[in-house]
C-alpha cells in the first residue's frame, strides 16, 4: 500500500527525503541568519515546507530554528526564546494543537501560528478559541504568514 | 437470454418469512412435496377400509407430536407477527395455538381411551369437528388479512395485549371444551345435542372439507411469500386427512390411521420449514451485519480517508512551492540579491514538483495495481453485495431499489476491492443524488450482457440529473457538484474501470436523473 491514511503511517516519498535531508540544514539559509533577530520556530514533519518556510523568513531578517516534531522542539532551549512558533497540525507524536494546549499547560506564552495541510472548521475554531495567533491552510500566502510574524513579534513573547 | 427480473425494495420484506417472495427452488421444494403428499394418498386409497386394529398408543402419542408442532410453530409465527404486525399472522399463529390446546381434550375424550361411551363417541367427534373447523379458519383469515396495506398495521405497543388475548381465548375454548367432554356424559341434557350432531356428520365433513377447500384456493390465489407456500402444504395435508376421514367413516383401518400420519407429516414439514429458513435468516442477517460494519469501516478508509489522504499529500508540496516561490523573489529584492539562496529555493521548488508527479503517479498505480488481486467474479453477486451493504444508508434516505440482474451474465475478471468501490461510489452518488427529491427516490440497478464480449452494470436515479453542460467534465478529477467532497470519486471510478478495460459512461434517464453505466469485458472461460 503506497497511500495510506495520513495519521498512520507516511508516504513513502516523505521518508526517502527525511533519510536524505538533515532537519538542521536547508540549502544556504544557515548562514544568512542575524545574531540579535528575534527567533521564530517552525515545526514541520515535512522537510520541504519545513525549509521553505525557513528560507521564507529568514529573508525577513530573522533568526529560525526548525524541529521535524513537537516533542523536539520541547527538549530544545528554543521553548524559551520562541518570540514565534509556526507549527503543522498534523505530525507524528504530538500535534500542532495538543502542542499548543501543553505549551499554555506549562504557562509557555508564546504567540502560535498553526498551518495545516488538512484543514478542518471544528479543529480551527478551537485553536483559535485557545489563542492562537492565527490558523492557515496549506498552500497558503506568505504574505499571510508574513503579517502575522510580525504581529507576533510586535507584540513579542508574553512572558 | 430472457433476463429474469427481481424487482422490490430492499427492507423487512426480504428478510422475514412471512414477506420473502419465495426463489424457484423453494417453489419446486413445496411442488414436490405436495405431489408426494397427493401420490401417497393415491396409494393408500386401494387401502383405505383394510383393518389394522386398535393400535393404543396411537392417539396419545398423535395427540403429543401435535401439541408440540402446533405449539411451536405457533410461537414461531407469534414472533413474526411481533416484528411485522400482520394481522393475519396473528390469526394464523391464534389457530395454531387453538390447533394445540385443542389436541389435549381430543385426546383425553379418545372412547377406547377411557370407555367406550355414545357420549365420549359423540364428544370425539364434535371435538375433532370443531379442531379442524378453527384451525381450519384461521388459515382462511391469514388469506384474507395477509394483503392489509401496511398501514393498517397494528401499533406496536398493543403487541403484547394481543398475543395475550390471543393466549387466553384459545384458553377459555379449551375450558369450555373441556368442561362439555367431562360433563357431558352425566347431563341428561346434552343428549339431544349429540344426537343432532350424529345425525349431521355428514353436514360437519362435508362443510369442513368445504373450508379446507376455500383456504387452500384463497391461499394459492393469494399466494406471495415462502410462508404461504408452506401454509398451502399443512392445508393439503389436512384435505387428505379430511377426505380418508370422510371415506373410511370408521376407526381402526388403515384410512384413519394415514389421514393422520399425512397431516402429522405436512404440520412437521411446515414447522422444519420455519426453524430451517428462521435459522438460515439469522445466518444471513448476522453475515450481512458483520459485512455491513466491516464494509463501513472499509468505506471510511478507502473514499473519504483517500480523497483526504490524497488532499494532504498534494497540499503538502503545493504549499512548499509556493513559499519557496515566495521567498525566492524575496531573496532577489534584497539590495543585493542572495543567487545562493534564490537557487537553494528552486532547489525546494522542483524536488516539491517531482514529489507531486511521483504522487500522482502512485495513485494512477494504485488504481491500475494490475492482476495481483484480480479474480473472475460475478458482477450481480457484486451488486447484491454492495446492495446489502449499503441497505441501511438506502433505508434511512428512504430511497426504495429495483433491480433488475440478468443472471446469465458472463463473469468478469477484476479486484473484488475496487469494483465493489465503484459501485458503492456510483449509488453514494445517486443517493446523494436524489436527497432533494420532491419525487418518489428510486435507484435501479440493471445488469445485462453488452454485445459482443462484455458485461453492463446501470446505476440510475431519480434526482435531478446531470446539466449536459458539464456532462463531458464530471469524471475530471476535482470537478465537482456537490458543496463538500474532493471531486476524485468519479474520477477514480473511472480509473479503476478502464485499469479493468472497461468504460465508465453517465447518460440522462428518460424519466428524468441520471444513468451511471459501466461495461467489463467478459471473462471468458478457456
Amino acid at each position: 500500500m503506497i497511500l495510506v491514511p495520513f495519521h498512520t503511517t507516511y508516504f513513502w516519498l516523505v521518508e526517502e527525503f527525511a533519510a536524505a535531508s538533515d532537519s538542521s540544514s536547508c540549502g544556504f539559509t544557515e548562514d544568512r541568519q542575524l545574531p540579535d533577530a528575534p527567533i521564530i520556530s517552525i515545526i514541520d514533519d515535512d522537510d520541504s515546507m519545513r525549509c521553505a518556510m525557513k528560507s521564507l523568513v529568514t529573508s525577513l531578517g530573522l533568526r529560525v530554528h526548525t524541529f521535524r516534531s513537537a516533542e523536539e522542539f520541547l527538549k530544545s532551549p528554543s521553548v524559551d526564546d520562541t518570540s514565534c512558533l509556526i507549527t503543522d497540525v498534523q505530525m507524528p507524536g504530538l500535534s500542532g494543537v495538543e502542542l499548543q494546549n501543553l505549551l499554555l499547560a506549562r504557562a509557555r506564552h508564546m504567540p502560535i501560528i498553526l498551518v495545516t495541510a488538512f484543514p478542518e472548521e471544528r479543529m480551527r475554531n478551537r485553536a483559535i478559541e485557545a489563542g492562537a495567533l492565527g490558523f492557515l491552510s496549506k498552500p497558503f500566502e506568505s504574505q499571510m504568514l508574513i503579517k502575522l510574524i510580525e504581529k507576533a513579534i510586535a507584540t513579542g513573547p508574553k512572558n | 437470454m430472457p433476463a429474469r427480473g427481481a424487482t422490490g425494495a430492499l427492507n423487512e420484506q426480504q428478510v422475514l418469512l412471512a414477506t420473502l417472495p419465495p426463489s424457484l427452488t423453494q417453489k419446486r421444494f413445496v411442488l414436490a412435496v405436495v405431489l408426494v403428499l397427493f401420490a401417497a394418498f393415491c396409494a393408500t386409497l386401494p387401502f383405505v377400509t383394510v383393518p389394522v386394529g386398535y393400535i393404543r398408543e396411537f392417539i396419545p402419542a398423535y395427540a403429543t407430536a401435535m401439541f408440540v408442532i402446533s405449539s411451536i410453530t405457533s410461537a414461531l409465527l407469534f414472533v413474526q407477527f411481533s416484528v411485522v404486525h400482520l394481522r393475519a399472522l396473528l390469526a394464523i399463529s391464534g389457530g395454531y395455538l387453538f390447533s394445540a390446546v385443542m389436541t389435549v381434550p381430543w385426546a383425553l375424550t379418545f372412547p377406547d381411551l377411557f370407555g367406550e361411551t355414545d357420549m365420549t363417541s359423540t364428544t370425539w367427534g364434535l371435538l375433532s369437528r370443531l379442531w379442524h373447523l378453527g384451525f381450519t379458519l384461521s388459515f382462511i383469515g391469514y388469506a384474507l388479512l395477509k394483503d392489509d396495506d401496511a398501514t393498517e398495521r397494528w401499533p406496536r405497543r398493543s403487541v403484547s395485549f394481543l398475543v395475550l388475548l390471543g393466549a387466553a381465548g384459545a384458553l377459555v375454548v379449551l375450558d369450555n371444551i373441556a368442561w362439555l367432554a367431562t360433563t357431558s356424559p352425566l347431563m341428561p341434557s346434552a343428549l339431544p345435542v349429540s344426537m343432532l350432531f350424529e345425525r349431521s356428520q355428514s353436514y360437519w365433513n362435508g362443510a369442513l372439507l368445504l373450508f379446507t377447500l376455500v383456504a387452500l384456493v384463497l391461499l394459492w390465489s393469494r399466494r406471495r411469500s415462502v410462508l404461504d407456500l408452506w401454509l398451502i402444504v399443512a392445508m393439503f395435508g389436512l384435505l387428505i386427512e379430511l377426505c380418508l376421514i370422510a371415506l373410511v367413516g370408521r376407526r381402526y383401518v388403515v384410512g384413519w390411521y394415514a389421514g393422520r400420519a399425512y397431516f402429522l407429516v405436512s404440520s412437521t414439514l411446515v414447522l422444519a420449514i420455519l426453524l430451517s429458513e428462521t435459522a438460515l435468516l439469522y445466518a444471513r442477517l448476522a453475515r450481512s451485519v458483520v459485512a455491513q460494519s466491516r464494509e463501513r469501516e472499509a468505506r471510511l478508509m478507502t473514499m473519504d480517508i483517500l480523497s483526504a489522504s490524497i488532499a494532504h499529500e498534494m497540499n503538502q508540496p503545493l504549499a512548499s512551492i509556493v513559499t519557496s516561490t515566495d521567498a525566492a523573489s524575496r531573496w532577489l529584492g534584497r539590495p543585493t540579491p542572495d543567487v545562493e539562496e534564490v537557487k537553494a529555493a528552486l532547489g525546494q521548488i522542483r524536488n516539491s514538483a517531482y514529489r507531486a508527479r511521483d504522487l500522482i503517479g502512485s495513485i494512477r498505480a494504485m488504481v491500475k495495481r494490475d492482476g495481483r488481486n484480480r479474480a473472475r467474479l460475478d458482477l450481480n453477486d457484486l451488486v447484491r453485495e454492495v446492495l446489502a451493504l449499503l441497505g441501511r444508508d438506502l433505508q434511512r434516505n428512504r430511497i426504495s431499489v429495483e433491480f433488475e440482474l440478468d443472471e446469465s451474465v458472463a463473469p468478469v475478471k477484476g479486484d473484488r476491492i475496487q469494483l465493489q468501490q465503484v459501485l458503492v461510489n456510483l449509488i453514494t452518488n445517486a443517493m446523494e443524488a436524489m436527497m432533494e427529491n420532491k419525487r418518489p427516490r428510486i435507484l435501479r440497478i440493471k445488469s445485462a450482457t453488452h454485445d459482443p464480449h462484455g458485461v453492463m452494470v446501470s446505476v440510475a436515479d431519480t434526482g435531478p440529473g446531470i446539466d449536459p453542460a458539464v456532462a463531458n467534465r464530471i469524471f475530471n478529477p476535482l470537478f465537482t457538484t456537490k458543496s463538500s467532497g474532493m471531486g476524485l470519486g468519479l474520477a477514480i471510478c473511472r480509473s479503476i474501470i478502464e485499469g479493468h478495460d472497461g468504460r465508465l459512461s453517465v447518460s440522462s434517464a428518460a424519466e428524468g436523473g441520471s444513468v451511471f453505466q459501466f461495461v467489463l469485458p467478459a471473462d471468458i472461460a478457456p
